[in-house]
């Protein structure tokens, strides 16, 4: 659905998207994340058709960007991120007028804007003047608007920002439902959203591709070990001894107290031995309270790869399918 | 240009929305009113209409600027334009839906003028109704060429009140600095003679608007505020288009 080659856009000197590559099959919801300034707008822009690329190539359905711009917008629904509406429309005025610009035939516009009215939770607003829509309802305004002609992909930027969170629920339930029938690119900045409805990630850090992935794999790669807690009543030393013969080990450390002692066993990433330390601790007559496994989240994984010494360079690139 | 309807119908709507519309069309009106008694006390027949329209001509290069200001600056400020571009919509489209708005924003602006005429019967006037006929089509001629330039200027930047100043500066050239240079202002007969004056003389506006006065539609008038109006928007979907460009 989406290919891109060798994007780059050079703002005045300032390198914003730099030489990225990737490509999202029909189907995907796709997550954009990266730190602000990182150059997701700028990709979105340039897949929206609003400005070319400095260079390199963006294909949507097999159509340029650029030579063929005019089929490529034929096809996608796009919510920029300041979400720019006409104040002075009513909500259903302006959801029929932008339907109609997008080529939905005349007899099925009242449909589809009713449609997607009632999709996105805006019947209360529709007689309403969109300059007077409160934030969140004029996300939505923005959202239904790129959902109205049924687009067959859909880049949103952004689109939760600004949301209560029962509205970020609601419309985490709208993507979800509409990735069922169109692709979907989509920026953000709430990790738990992307790990919840997307399929694939795409990292960019200053201007560059740093990682790409499913969530899981994403964060199971960049777990070079694993960590487990433990808490134990029982002689510290045995625990100990009985601990570190287990395959795998890698180092732990002990946290003795008067009764529970705490132990962090970090073992080798495909070794699950939670199982085994239950077992032992049963059989040799002691008690555990706890057992864990320490899990990496995407935020975690996100602040590692996006750190940076101000003047150094990003951490190790990881690329996947 | 199968979009042309939808889009110049909201170009045209959007006019009602904003106060300044209002504040525009009511002045443009007391001000014709005021210029129109002046002139009817002096001249106190149908030559009356052919001054004021003459007149309005002239005056259109303040109020034109106001109308075009908005046209592409204000959804470049406010970010439409980028709803606007990346809709399956041509460059064309938008130039001419904008430019159609305008003009029709401002036939609607002219129209209570008509009443004037009805004015001078009842007065003991005989108004020239073919030579008023062609002044109008001479002053709409006169204004959609100045609104092909606002619309153009309009697209160059994003601050409204620097788009209508930079029009104005234009028009008011190309009206009255271009006649006095050329001495082809009926109200300054200086006849100074300067290098290329048939040239710019041919580029004066408001010679172009003296045999519609006389009701004359000769072609050539007509020819020209039409390669103006062309030009403009041409101009326009290329500075459109020059954001497409690498
Ligand atoms: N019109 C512009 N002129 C110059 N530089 C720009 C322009 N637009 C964006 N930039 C720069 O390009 C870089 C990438 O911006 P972009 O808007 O793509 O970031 P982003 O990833 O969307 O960030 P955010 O999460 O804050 O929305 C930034 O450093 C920004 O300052
Ligand atoms: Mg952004």
């Amino acid at each position: 659905m989406i290919q891109v080659s060798n994007l780059t856009k050079r703002y005045a000197g300032f390198t914003a998207v730099d030489n990225i590559s990737f490509t999202v099959e029909k189907g995907e919801i796709v997550g954009f994340l990266g730190k602000n300034g990182a150059g997701k707008s700028t990709t979105m822009k340039m897949l929206s058709c609003f400005f070319p690329p400095t260079f390199g190539s963006a294909r949507v359905a097999g159509f340029d960007c650029v030579t063929d711009s005019m089929e490529v917008r034929r096809r996608i629904g796009y919510m920029p991120e300041r979400v720019p509406l006409y104040e002075d429309m009513r909500v259903e005025e302006y959801l029929d007028y932008r339907a109609r610009l997008r080529g939905v035939p005349r007899r099925q516009r009242s449909h589809a804007v009713n449609e997607v009215i009632a999709t996105i939770g805006l019947k209360e607003m529709r007689r309403k003047l969109v300059g007077s829509l409160s934030k969140g309802y004029r996300q939505r305004t923005g959202l239904a608007e790129a959902i109205v002609a049924k687009p067959e992909l859909l880049i949103l930027d952004e689109p939760t920002a600004g949301l209560d969170p029962g509205q970020i629920r609601q419309v985490r339930e709208v993507i979800k439902e509409l990735g069922k029938k169109t692709t979907l690119l989509l920026s953000t900045h709430i990790l738990s959203e992307v790990e919840l409805t997307a399929t694939r990630i795409l990292l960019i850090h200053r201007g560059r591709i740093v990682a790409n992935g499913s969530p899981g794999s994403l964060v199971g790669g960049a777990q070079g070990t694993r960590r487990f807690h433990a808490e134990v009543r029982g002689p510290v030393p045995m625990v100990e001894a009985m601990l570190k013969g287990l395959p795998g080990m890698r180092g732990m450390s002990i946290q003795a107290g008067e009764e529970w002692s705490r132990f962090t066993i970090d073992t080798e990433p495909e070794v699950d031995l939670r199982a085994d330390v239950a077992k032992f601790v049963v059989d040799n007559g002691w008690d555990l309270r706890e057992l864990r496994e320490e899990r990496m989240t995407l935020e975690d994984l996100f602040v590692q790869i996006t750190r940076t010494d101000e003047a150094g360079a990003p951490a190790t690139p990881k690329a996947e399918a | 240009m199968t979009n042309l309807p939808a889009l110049t119908k909201r170009e045209f709507t959007s006019n009602f929305y904003s106060p300044m519309a209002y504040v525009i069309a009511t002045f443009y009106l007391v001000f014709a009113g005021l210029s129109f008694y002046i002139l009817l006390k002096d001249q106190r027949d149908a030559n009356a209409m052919r001054s004021l329209l003459t007149f309005l001509g002239f005056i259109h290069t303040i109020f034109i600027p106001m109308v075009t200001m908005r046209l592409i600056s204000e959804e470049r400020k406010s970010g439409t334009l980028e709803m606007l571009v990346t809709a399956p919509v041509s460059d064309t489209e938008i130039a001419v839906s904008k430019f159609l708005g305008a003009t029709l924003f401002t036939a609607l602006m002219i129209a209570p003028t008509v009443l004037f005429t009805w004015v001078i019967t009842k007065v003991g006037g005989r108004p020239d109704y073919g030579m008023i006929k062609a002044s109008y089509l001479g002053l709409m001629l006169l204004s959609m060429a100045y609104i092909a330039i606002g619309l153009f200027i309009s697209s160059l930047t994003a601050n409204q009140i620097v788009a209508a100043i930079l029009t104005f500066v234009l028009l008011f050239t190309f009206y009255f600095l271009v006649g006095f240079l050329t001495g082809s202002t009926d109200s300054l007969p200086l006849h100074a003679k300067i290098p290329w004056s048939d040239i710019l003389g041919y580029l004066h506006f408001g010679a172009h608007l003296q045999s519609f006065g006389k009701g004359l539609v000769d072609s050539r008038d007509v020819v020209y505020f039409a390669s103006i109006i062309v030009l403009g928007l041409f101009l326009t979907v290329k500075s459109l288009e020059s954001r497409r460009w690498r």
